[in-house]
């Protein structure tokens, strides 16, 4: 069977665009998969600020009952936690700096306790002390996690030719979820 | 008593019936005992980590099977706890150095201890490259492989996660009972046909009969008893919960795509996920970084259409064919067929035991022996040429003293599911002519020896993973003839 020229370039053509549909299909999905992996890391991070901003709050009412008239340091960490769970949903950005905040005065609260001894030795304050720690390390690798996936959703969007697919798509690149400068300057506390 | 079938079938039927009737209770009372394994449904991803070792981890969710991965997991573990410590000086992963920072750890688990051991005996107190670890420890891989996978069945054990059948009193109570039972279904079936049947005249045939039954069940009940010791592995409820868990973790480390490509130096900030990830899978380049050079990889990565996968691989085990020319093999097949002739040539005259015996064994040895000369034939007619890349290359030591015999050398062809090992082996002359250049063949001398042999043994020793090479070999035999990297 002999082709004409006009057919060979027609089927040249739709090879061609069949390749080019297949790819974008498969970049596109990959793009979400990226964007999913952002998303649900995301949640993770949330669901351990929730569990820290919850634990914060019975921290606080803990030492109230053994340091009152502390108001200052007691009302700041009472006001950062406000601050950190009204940033709840406005981004990385904004809770980074908000959880930055918190962790602030959070450090104020626990140099403060060296004074009493009495609830240091308070189991219930112990045990808040050690599931704080403990959330920490989680928000800590949460954080990690979203940073990770924000890196590679950010890195494809970027790069051609993916890129094209990516603003046909409308995929924007995400925000890291940085420590805030507060956060940074960690306080010295010591329990000797 | 009369029967309308022959009395001499009649027996027969009633004995094989006993049998029957013996396997089903023994399949049903296996199958309340023992459930058959189901996979757990897994958990939705969740960056949650269990308390489960790595190691315990990888035995959970290769269902009983322990993989390399769980003692390079192992070493990540000990890192992330801060009894050794990795560091990457510069981007090349195959620049990370190794160095024990506590060589005296408590409450350690026993393999923990095992693989921190090894470290100790490569690195010593010195900081050293992570490529130590496999260069010396060439001698007792397989050994200390074996004895490594065992201990962290036996942990798993102790984390209440698995379960060996026939540790149980219950479960060994009940087969005692079901085999006495048929042993008395036996020696009732005899004691029947003894006194009450046709054949009281003909003293040759209850013998036999009985000699048949008792042997049947007593082969039934060891390869059933063999299957359970050497199949002890039974996930309990938690250890399914665990599996189902892990699986949720493994589908959240893999669905973050720079996960995959943390060097192992990455534990300093990835901690026990990096750790865990390796004994899941879902971090390769780790996994290749560290080799403990346990002798056997079951499962290697490798790069198939632009993914890289794992692969597993079969070694040749207990065959004596692996690695020998064909001409041997078809020798020593022809040396088996002629000694049956000759045991049944001279059987007649024997008692009827022993007839029988040598009957079963000639059906058991000849047809296995015309199929090797078979196959080894079609060695010698149709070798074959494969052209891959080298996965792994390891020499088989089983003891220190004793000299090296084999290589495995792992090619991918970039098809076969599973792979199978190809087989170097040193010959006699070989050894020969490595003691004569002066170096010990022995332990973990073995390799420098080999570089310094010519002809194939040398090319065998150059050859290195990540390198592609055209392989001629024997098929059947997996014994390579030629080898030549391209």
């Amino acid at each position: 069977m002999n082709l004409s020229a006009t057919a060979l370039v027609g089927i040249g053509a739709a090879v061609i665009v069949f390749l080019l549909l297949v790819w974008t299909v498969l970049t596109f999905n990959r793009l979400v998969r990226l964007r999913t992996q952002v998303r649900a890391s995301w949640a993770q991070i949330d669901v351990q600020l929730q569990r820290r901003h919850d634990l914060i709050g019975n921290l606080v009412e803990t030492v109230r009952g053994y340091a009152a008239h502390e108001h200052g340091t007691l009302e700041a960490v009472v006001a950062a936690r406000s601050g950190a769970v009204d940033a709840r949903g406005s981004g990385a950005a904004r809770q980074g700096e908000a959880e930055g905040v918190l962790t602030a005065a959070l450090g104020r609260l626990f140099a403060l306790t060296e004074a009493y001894p009495t609830l240091r030795a308070s189991e219930n304050f112990a045990a808040l002390q050690g599931q704080l720690a403990e959330t920490e390390d989680k928000v800590a690798y949460a954080r990690q996690f979203y940073n990770s996936a924000t890196q590679s959703l950010n890195a494809a969007i970027a790069t051609f030719p993916t890129m094209v697919v990516a603003g046909i798509g409308g995929f924007r690149a995400e925000p890291y979820f940085q420590v805030g400068a507060s956060e940074r300057i960690a306080p010295r506390v010591s329990f000797s | 008593m009369q029967s309308s079938l022959p009395p001499r079938l009649s027996y027969l039927v009633l004995l094989a019936g006993s049998l029957a009737l013996w396997l089903v209770v023994t399949f049903v009372v296996k199958l309340i005992t023992f459930p058959p394994r189901r996979a757990p449904r897994p958990s939705p991803p969740t960056p949650e980590l269990r308390s489960e070792p790595p190691a315990v981890v990888n035995l959970l969710m290769h269902r009983g099977d322990v993989t390399s991965d769980a003692a390079k997991a192992t070493v990540l573990d000990l890192a992330a706890r801060r009894v050794l410590e990795l560091e990457q000086p510069g981007n090349d992963p195959g620049q990370t150095t190794i160095w024990v920072r506590d060589p005296n750890p408590r409450s350690l688990a026993r393999f923990e201890q095992r693989v921190l051991d090894r470290v100790k005996a490569a690195a010593g107190e010195e900081r050293v490259p992570l490529a130590e670890l496999s260069r010396r420890h060439a001698a007792d891989g397989l050994r200390w492989g074996g004895q490594f996978r065992h201990e962290v069945k036996q942990h798993a054990k102790e984390l209440g996660l698995v379960a060996k059948p026939l540790e149980d009193l219950g479960n060994a109570m009940i087969f005692l009972i079901v085999f006495s039972g048929m042993l008395g279904c036996v020696a009732g079936t005899g004691a029947w046909g003894l006194f009450f049947g046709d054949l009281q005249g003909e003293p040759g045939f209850w013998p036999m009969t009985a000699f048949i039954g008792i042997l049947a069940v007593a082969l039934v009940g060891l390869v059933l008893g063999a299957f359970a010791i050497v199949d002890g592995y039974r996930e309990t409820r938690t250890g399914l919960t665990a599996i189902a868990e892990w699986s949720g973790v493994e589908a959240w480390l893999r669905g973050h795509e720079a996960f995959a490509d943390l060097p192992p130096a990455g534990v300093t900030v990835w901690d026990r996920y990096l750790a865990h990830g390796v004994a899941l899978g879902a971090n390769p380049l780790a996994s290749d970084r560290i080799d403990l050079s346990i002798g056997r990889e079951d499962l290697l990565w490798t790069v198939r259409d632009g993914r890289r996968q794992q692969i597993r691989v079969r070694y040749p085990r207990f065959f004596s064919r692996y690695g020998r020319p064909p001409i041997m093999i078809i020798f020593w097949a022809v040396l088996r067929i002629a000694a049956c002739a000759y045991a049944i040539s001279i059987a007649p005259p024997l008692p009827i035991g022993a007839r029988w015996a040598v009957a079963i064994l000639a059906v058991a040895i000849v047809p296995n022996a015309l199929y090797r000369i078979v196959r080894a034939l079609g060695d010698l007619l149709f070798r074959v040429t494969v052209t891959g890349t080298v996965l792994s290359r390891s020499l088989v030591v089983a003891y220190e003293d004793v000299p090296a015999r084999y290589v495995y050398l792992v090619v991918d062809d970039g098809r076969s599911v599973p792979l199978r090992s190809w087989t170097g082996r040193l010959t006699e002359i070989d050894l020969r002519e490595a003691v004569s250049y002066g170096v010990s063949m022995t332990g973990g001398r073995a390799e420098e020896a080999m570089k310094k042999m010519p002809g194939r043994a040398t090319t065998l020793a150059d050859c290195a993973p990540g390198m592609v090479v055209r392989l001629r070999g024997y098929p059947y035999a997996r014994r390579i003839i030629s080898l030549e990297i391209l």
